[in-house]
């Protein structure tokens, strides 16, 4: 089943995923689209199998800082779709995938009627909002070098080691100047960690990366694993 | 629209900018050199950094120098070193 793909559908018992199914579609995001803009409604939830969805907070001088990151092991809306809200941040993809699709209001009747299944997008927003929160702090006392090894860690995980990143969109991501993007990505080209070619990111020594990275990526692997048990 | 490059001159060494990024004239690129760099002096003075970039040099996507911004140049006057 496809929708396995998903390692959020894929801890749901057999017979749960069954009842949901019917409801499923497979849809592919392309790179910087829309999900959701600021203050839109939503209408659909995203359980993507590869690529990356993008929680961004806009600036009023342009530009725009990621405070969130979804991939295969998470979903996007479902608390919004539960509650018939809106979008209140910027939700885009931001390297292209697959995503297993579910109608907003089909996902409301569902979740109300099925338990394991409320049960587990409840937790999957506990542990999105712990991450949310270990972004904020992380931007607040990291160093840049950590903080950017750390988002490769989290790009390793989600899309492999072969990243399709230019500094520019690193630097605003991050909330940096690209200056510094790129005296980092220098220096840790020059320790041999990653290779850096214009708009192509490869890492070379992942352990490398993960010793120069700050703690929060493995603290929110801990998170993700007390609330939903080693990978599956 | 035009394609700047920000080369990071460190001593006879150069970081350079091989993708660079687009901004509407020059003067939105010194502008941004400025701000590259006051990021770069802040970090080095907080990490305690032995080496730091002494130059940002904005150049043309043929490689043309267009400007060259000396970090010394973006210090607060009290703290500039004499001229020379």
């Amino acid at each position: 089943v496809p929708h396995r793909n998903n390692e959020l559908l894929r801890r749901l018992e057999p017979s749960i995923l069954e009842r949901i199914t019917p409801s499923l579609s497979l849809l592919r995001l392309e790179q910087s689209e829309v999900l959701a803009a600021t203050h839109e409604p939503v209408h659909r939830v995203y359980f993507p199998h590869s690529g990356i969805i993008s929680c961004v907070v806009e600036l009023p001088g342009g530009g725009a800082i990621e405070t969130g990151m979804i991939g295969k092991d998470g979903q996007w809306g479902a608390c919004q779709a539960m509650d018939d809200r809106i979008s209140l941040n910027h939700v885009v993809i931001q390297a292209a995938g697959e995503a297993s699709v579910i109608e907003a209001g089909k996902l409301k009747t569902l979740a109300l009627e099925l338990a394991p299944f409320r049960s587990l997008l409840l937790s999957y927003d506990q542990f999105f909002t712990a991450h949310v929160q270990q972004t904020a702090a992380c931007n607040a006392v990291h160093d840049i070098q950590p903080r950017l090894c750390k988002w490769l860690l989290r790009m390793h995980d989600l899309v492999g080691t072969e990243l399709s990143l230019t500094q520019e969109f690193l630097a605003e991501m991050m909330g940096v100047r690209r200056t510094s993007v790129t005296q980092v990505a220098a220096t840790l080209q020059k320790a041999g960690l990653i290779n850096y070619k214009r708009g192509h990111i490869t890492i070379v020594d992942l352990q490398g990366i993960q010793d120069a990275a700050c703690d929060c990526h493995g603290e929110l692997q801990s998170h993700y694993e007390l609330l939903f048990g080693k990978e599956q | 629209m035009a394609r700047f490059h920000f080369h990071l001159r460190d001593g006879d060494e150069t970081i350079f900018d091989e993708e660079g990024v687009d901004l509407p004239d020059l003067s939105a690129a010194i502008r941004e050199a400025r701000l590259g760099a006051r990021e770069l002096i802040a970090d080095a003075v907080r990490l305690d950094r032995d080496r730091v970039p002494n130059a940002l040099v904005v150049a043309d996507q043929d490689g043309n120098i267009l400007y060259t911004l000396r970090l010394a140049d973006i210090l607060p006057p009290w703290w500039k070193p004499p001229p020379g």
